[in-house]
């Protein structure tokens, strides 16, 4: 119980720990950088503060031995009347005397401060041996210690000698403030002109993630920032020779089949064998489709060069399921947004093609279900009623080339393309798709995009 | 339909197999069948004349499908319908070859079926308009009322410039409709001009047809402005239609 106990302090006080270290690297450079600068400077101040306070000690110890070298002779041989004169006008800020046994307890200082010591070496060097000086316990909270020293005519004369008061300088309060104040804007300053540079690689990075054509960072800033902007902007490039070359051979491959291809099928009418001639041209259909989706794929991973422009969007989604519908297949419409939308009309016709394309492959019961759009984005949802994808495959199934692992699905064939299209056209719309399984059955796609919307006219 | 002459196809392509396979088929299907592997023996066979209609590739050396087609276009006073063949499968080169002129374009690879249901299509519609086709063909933007079509990428523009799109059925019911203003055109015309295919799945009947048309257009089906219902004769498209000037 004990070790669970403390183990739960420990967790607790580690979060706490974590909690306000700060996350980001600016937070954890000026985090650093301003302790620093405040110990140092505080330090330093608490430094020059007690050196004033010692010095002001040993001063104030110099006068008394100096003042009773010559109060001491005076008092000597005077009149009672003029001894209290001269003890009235030798009396400083920081002791005063008095004459008489006013205390009858003598008892040796047991302070283990230096100050009382020191003094009394101080005194006894400059009163040589005409006197004995014994120091006293302070009776008074202002009072720091006590000295008595024996006139030669027996009478006792008492030193009290006040604590130092601590020197309140308000002019190095306000420098050491005005310090702190300069510490903290430049420590603002410095780290935030360090991570600038770096918050921008940074920013740079999470938009190549969708959009390969963006501007390259400028190469400036701390050399460190600037050399990674520089590899990061090589690495831009090569990520999109890379794609182009991709691109290219896709396109290489895919041209120099389709002579091929076209001369096969014309040569599937010399087939005899009706038979025959089916399954020659099933085969080479199915080959055309991979040709045409591979460098599509491809193509969809470069930026787009369709034009936004505005869509009357109730009717770009109508028209395709009358498309579908036309053709004999299943497929409900359900809500309308009601709006003109800009857009790219032929990446969205492409995307929502697809998404249909794998209902109707896997399910039955195909709806497109226009939801009603928010002031800012519109989603688009394809509902099935089928076998669904298994819950930890419905991201993979996005990835190109993949196939759930389903009997079913060997046989429908498809490229393993569709999907993997839609969703690299989708980031040309600035939208996400997003798959689910749907309560009772079957699978729904989500696509949703940002838009700008303006009434119908 | 029996015509008694044969129709004479002209096939343009650099590939030889292909050009000797397209002939043997196509002089099967029932046409007389010239061949040319380039601009230089097309211009040839068109001199010898009687040509109806040229199946064009797009990409070939030298001379490509699309310099070959703005020259027919441009110097044909009776220009013959163009089939374009490509192997690009873009909606960029579709645009663009019909902006050259071609009638219709197909996307190798091509199933032999669907080139035939295309070539019977293309000659099925110059018939039927043979003086107004060249000038269908060349305007890209067809107005009327408050609506353009266009022609190329298919879709209507409405009065404030945005984009209606149009199914494959509506729009060529629609072509049908702004080719043949102010005509009464009864059920049987209108389904045989808007079949394009012979695969065409066509189940639905023009009367549904025309009023999906009709919500796109906005067009109140009890008080049409654009498309009219004669009972018991068909259809009148009744609108004025202006034709702006062509993209070549």
């Amino acid at each position: 119980m004990r070790n669970i106990f403390t183990g739960n302090i420990q967790n607790r006080s580690n979060y706490f720990i974590k909690r306000l270290w700060p996350q980001s690297l600016y937070g954890h450079l000026a985090t650093v950088w301003l302790a620093a600068m405040i110990i140092g400077h505080a330090l330093q101040n608490v430094y020059g503060y007690m050196a004033i306070y010692d010095d002001q000690i040993a001063r104030n110890d110099y006068y008394l031995a100096k003042d009773l070298a010559i109060l001491l002779p005076q008092l000597e041989d005077a009149s009672t009347a003029v001894r209290q004169s001269w003890l009235k006008q030798m009396e400083r800020q920081g002791y005063s005397y008095e004459l008489g046994n006013i205390l009858a307890k003598q008892q040796t200082v047991l302070n283990s401060k230096k100050r009382a010591p020191n003094a009394l070496i101080h005194i006894q060097n400059e009163l040589g041996s005409a006197y004995v000086p014994t120091l006293l316990e302070p009776q008074e909270p202002k009072e720091d210690f006590r000295l008595r020293i024996q006139l030669h005519d027996g009478t006792p004369l008492t030193v009290r000698v006040n604590k130092t008061i601590w020197p309140h300088n308000w002019g190095a309060g306000f420098v050491f403030f005005m310090q702190v104040i300069a510490v903290v804007t430049f420590t603002w300053l410095a780290v935030k002109q360090a991570t600038k540079s770096l918050s921008r690689l940074a920013q740079a990075a999470e938009t190549l993630g969708t959009d390969l054509d963006c501007q390259p960072i400028p190469e400036n800033g701390p050399s460190e920032v600037a050399r990674a902007a520089v590899a990061f902007n090589r690495m831009q490039t090569q990520i999109k020779d890379h794609l182009a070359e991709r691109v290219q051979i896709l396109a290489s491959i895919s041209h120099d089949l389709q002579t091929p291809i076209t001369r096969m099928l014309l040569r599937t009418e010399l087939i005899e064998n009706a038979e025959q001639q089916r399954k020659w041209q099933t085969d080479l259909n199915a080959m055309q489709i991979l040709v045409e989706e591979g460098i599509t794929y491809a193509r969809s991973a470069q930026r787009t060069t369709e034009i936004v422009c505005r869509v009357d969007i109730d009717a770009l989604l109508d028209s395709l399921v009358c498309d579908y519908v036309d053709a004999g297949e299943q497929i409900r419409i359900s809500g309308e947004v009601g709006k003109i939308i800009s857009t790219r009309p032929n990446t969205l016709k492409r995307i929502i093609t697809n998404l249909l394309d794998n209902a109707l492959k896997f399910a039955t019961d195909v709806e497109l279900q226009i939801n009603k759009p928010s002031p800012t984005s519109l989603t688009i949802k394809i509902l099935d009623r089928g076998p669904g994808i298994p819950e930890g495959e419905l991201a993979a199934v996005l990835q190109p080339f993949y196939r759930v692992e389903n009997s079913r699905n060997r046989h429908t064939g498809g490229t393993g393309l569709g999907l993997a299209i839609a969703q690299q056209l989708s980031h040309s719309l600035q939208g996400t798709i997003t798959l689910s399984n749907r309560e009772g059955g079957g699978l729904e796609a989500s696509l949703v995009f940002p838009i700008v919307r303006e009434n119908k006219v | 339909m029996h015509i008694n002459k044969m129709d004479h196809l002209l096939i343009v392509d650099d590939d030889e197999e292909i050009r000797d396979l397209l002939q043997q088929y196509l002089e099967k299907s029932g046409y007389q069948v010239s061949t040319a592997a380039n601009g230089k023996q097309m211009r040839a066979v068109l001199a010898a004349g009687g040509v109806d209609l040229i199946v064009l590739d797009l990409m070939m050396p030298v001379e490509d499908g699309l310099v070959l087609c703005r020259e027919l276009t441009a110097t044909q006073t009776h220009p013959i319908p163009i089939l374009m063949l490509s192997a690009r499968n873009e909606e960029a080169d579709r645009i663009l070859g019909l902006e050259m002129g071609a009638d219709d374009y197909l996307t190798k690879p091509f199933a032999s079926r669907e080139l035939l249901a295309r070539i019977r299509a293309v000659l099925r519609r110059t018939r039927m308009i043979p003086t107004q086709l060249r000038e269908v063909k060349t305007s890209r933007l067809v107005r009327f009322g408050e609506w353009s079509l266009d022609t190329h990428a298919r879709h209507l523009i409405d009065k404030s410039g945005a984009l209606v799109s149009l199914s494959g059925a509506e729009y060529r019911l629609l072509r049908v409709f702004v080719d043949h203003p102010q005509r009464v055109l009864n059920r049987d015309q209108l389904l045989g001009l808007t079949q394009n295919r012979e695969s065409d799945y066509f189940d639905r009947s023009i009367d549904i047809l025309v009023s999906r048309l009709r919500r796109r257009l906005q067009d109140n089906s009890r008080e049409p402005v654009y498309i009219k219902t004669l009972r018991s004769e068909g259809y009148i498209f009744s609108c004025n239609v202006e034709r702006q000037g062509d993209g070549v």
